[in-house]
């Protein structure tokens, strides 16, 4: 047995639903480590421990000074960690499915990433050049869309669908749906509501699947 | 013009299809698309812009990605629906796909620079080694996207789709950001479409490379 296989029990075996959005790409990766031909962590794969482990550290320090740094310092150090560790993963995922295991989902948390990263790169780009706000909505929100779009795709793939949740899943999904609804009623139908209401749309869709599916 | 410029470049190109190969006819497909999806996309684009009351900002980084990625892929997105998006050359069709409608584009801001002489020239070589490439880049990224994917379950297969078209439609809109509204964001701008020209240029053939050695030791 992997020295890791304990770790992948532990979590795999989990059937508390909600805590499933974090698990596949968890699932991903453990089958990426498990799936090398030395048995366990090849040295790729403790130098991206190290530097994930170095990039929590940086955050918790980060975090630590908000009472410290001036506001606007604290508040560009905390976007440029959250986009630098967003392409990080997406160059950690893309490597691990094309050196490691061909696992789909190293791919999607790859997507998922990336597109993470490049809207916020956009965000604070077009902030930095044009030097005004953005203006809900933009290009922006497709890359956070998509993030949770991809989460979906890989939850689909990763865990098998239960008979007879479809109850529930629609249930837990349906609170989601009142946001859009009372938005549009209230500011009528405009790019931005339209926006607003297809991010809850999708949430519910995410939750829909992550009720109806199991992580074992 | 535009208009006439497709009719003047597709017509002569449906005439080739008739004499061409399965593969070959399949790529001046989507290069004869590209071309299509430039002509729509200029008059949407110009009723948009119409309705944006001139708000060239909102027209560039908003409006412009998302309706020109949405057709530059199209026919990407009706192959992978109809369960055909394990082609070898889907990324290749999507850089044709990518390539024709740079072309009538730039025709349409050849027309309305209205350069000549040396700043023509100039203005059309830059165009076609960054903007060019950028649209092509981006189409083949949905388009390799697609490929690597292969077999995923049909019902993931939206959410995969909209995730490819959203990077496409924000590297895209980056693009128009930096080498419109920055001086020194236009270095950066041709920078861009060349390493993502270079990257899918390697990714593609390492996959081809790889694919040949197992046969060939199989």
């Amino acid at each position: 047995m992997s020295k890791h296989e304990p770790l992948r029990s532990q979590f795999l075996d989990q059937n508390w639903p909600i805590f499933c959005i974090n698990l596949w790409p968890l699932k991903a990766s453990a089958n990426a480590i498990g799936s090398t031909e030395s048995g366990g962590f090849s040295i790729s794969v403790r130098a991206m421990s190290v530097f994930f482990w170095a990039l929590l550290a940086f955050s918790f320090i980060l975090a630590l000074t908000i009472a410290i740094l001036h506001s606007g310092t604290f508040l560009a150090w905390s976007n440029y960690a959250q986009i630098f560790t967003a392409a990080a993963c997406a160059v950690a995922c893309a490597y691990a499915f094309r050196f490691q295991s061909k696992d789909l989902l190293l791919l999607l948390a790859g997507f998922a990433f990336g597109g993470w990263a490049l809207s916020n790169v956009f965000w604070y780009s077009y902030v930095a050049i044009l030097g005004q706000s953005l203006m809900y909505p933009t290009i922006s929100e497709s890359g956070f869309l998509g993030f949770m779009l991809f989460l979906a795709a890989g939850y689909q793939i990763a865990f098998p669908r239960i008979e007879g949740r479809g109850f529930f899943s629609f249930t837990a999904a349906f609170p989601f749906l009142a946001v859009p609804i009372a938005v549009v009623h209230q500011m009528g139908l405009t790019p931005a509501t339209a926006v607003t209401s297809l991010n809850f749309a999708i949430q519910a869709y995410l939750v829909g699947i992550c009720v109806r599916s199991s992580p074992s | 013009m535009i208009l006439e410029f497709f009719l003047a470049t597709s017509v002569p190109l449906a005439f080739l299809l008739i004499f061409l190969e399965k593969s070959q006819r399949t790529l001046v497909t989507f290069l004869m698309w590209g071309f299509c999806a430039g002509a729509i996309v200029f008059y949407i684009n110009e009723a948009i812009s119409a309705g944006l009351a001139g708000s060239i900002i909102t027209m560039r980084v908003t409006v412009a990605p998302v309706v020109e990625e949405l057709f530059k892929a199209l026919p990407l997105f009706i192959l992978a629906f109809l369960g055909k998006g394990q082609r070898k050359d889907l990324l290749a069709l999507a850089l044709a796909s990518g390539f024709g409608f740079s072309m009538l584009e730039n025709y349409s801001y050849l027309m309305g620079a209205e350069l000549s002489g040396i700043s023509g020239v100039v203005y059309a070589f830059t165009r076609a080694v960054t903007t060019s490439l950028m649209h092509g880049s981006t189409t083949a990224i949905v388009g390799y996207g697609i490929f690597l994917t292969g077999g995923i379950h049909r019902k993931a297969l939206p959410a995969l789709l909209f995730g490819l078209y959203s990077i496409a439609i924000t590297i895209h809109a980056l693009f128009n950001l930096y080498v419109s509204y920055t001086a020194q964001g236009r270095a950066v701008g041709a920078v861009i479409p060349l390493f993502l020209f270079v990257a899918l240029m390697f990714l593609y053939n390492f996959d081809l490379i790889e694919e040949s050695n197992r046969e060939k030791r199989s």
